[in-house]
């Protein structure tokens, strides 16, 4: 695993996260590799990228910690996670996170990567399959649940 | 920006190819429409975005039984019970190829596009949001069953 491409991510959503709401998030030391699959009870938004390598970042949030964020940035009562407004507020923050993630990426090993726009959902028991790919997990805690960032990158992380 | 249908077709074109490089033809198009959100009823859904020239994402959604039918005429004919693994990466597979093949239909326009790792996401009544522009959706009618596509190009 190189560490390398991961930590950025990881910097990014911690960072990110501090300026957006009031949340911090405290990482695992340790990501593990992930069998083919994620699964999340909550929120997920995907950004994927393509460049000299393709790859891509997930960002899975559980249910009350999604709602906690979409309140703090919004400021006001978001009471569910089918509000167009919560999903689109994740979203924007993952897109920013995941910029912010690529372009030091990209500065740091000249990777000229591309994002396509973010992808959000939110489920009961959702799966995320990820044929092919090798990714890792690295687990977050934050005051009311976990956070999960997954990371895929073709030929292996 | 509304979705022109010049970009949209490429993607029809596409899917339709592949199909029927499975033995999966007569499609039947439905119109297209656009959607604020998009809520997705189907058991599977394989999304894939696409960066160059244009930017955004395809998705496709399926019931577990038309998964099943499809990933069947992808092996041969090969029965197939379950949508484990092995099916999960064929329907992976399956939006790789007609997202690819629709590359390759836009580069004879001279519209450059590079795609990016599908993935697919198992799982009932669930929202979601491909971009934050407008969604545009098409049913297609397959003899394996329904294909609902949302495309949303920024």
């Amino acid at each position: 695993m190189n560490r390398e491409l991961i930590e950025p991510f990881l910097n990014s959503a911690r960072e990110i996260t501090r300026q957006m709401t009031k949340l911090n998030i405290s990482w695992a030391e340790e990501s593990f590799e992930e069998e083919n699959e994620v699964f999340i009870n909550g929120v997920v938004s995907i950004i994927t990228f393509a460049g000299k390598i393709k790859g891509r970042f997930l960002l899975g949030i559980d249910a009350d910690t999604a709602l906690d964020m979409a309140r703090d940035i919004t400021g006001e009562s978001v009471e569910s996670l089918k509000d167009q407004m919560a999903l689109a507020v994740i979203s924007e923050m993952n897109n920013i996170i995941a910029g912010d993630a690529i372009t030091f990426l990209n500065n740091k090993l000249n990777l000229g990567l591309r994002l396509a726009p973010p992808v959000v959902m939110s489920g009961k028991d959702l799966i995320i399959a990820i044929p092919k790919l090798k990714s890792y997990s690295t687990k977050g805690y934050v005051g009311s649940g976990n956070i999960t960032v997954n990371i895929a990158f073709e030929g292996g992380v | 920006m509304i979705v022109e249908i010049k970009n949209i077709n490429p993607f029809i074109d596409a899917l339709e190819s592949v199909m029927n490089q499975f033995g999966i033809t007569g499609i039947k198009k439905g119109n297209l429409y656009n959607k604020e959100s998009m809520h997705v009823d189907a058991d599977i859904t394989s999304f894939i975005g696409f960066v160059g020239d244009i930017r955004g994402n395809i998705s496709y959604s399926m019931s577990k039984e038309t998964g099943k039918k499809i990933v069947s005429a992808m092996m041969m004919g090969m029965p197939v019970d379950e949508m484990d693994e092995m099916a999960r990466s064929a329907i992976g597979e399956l939006s790789n190829m007609i997202t690819g093949n629709a590359s390759t239909i836009f580069s004879l326009s001279g519209i450059f596009v590079d795609i990016t790792p599908p993935s697919i996401v198992f799982g009932q009544d669930i929202f979601f949001i491909i971009s934050s522009v407008q969604t545009t959706a098409i049913d297609l009618d397959t003899p394996a069953g329904k294909i609902e596509i949302n495309i949303a190009i920024e």
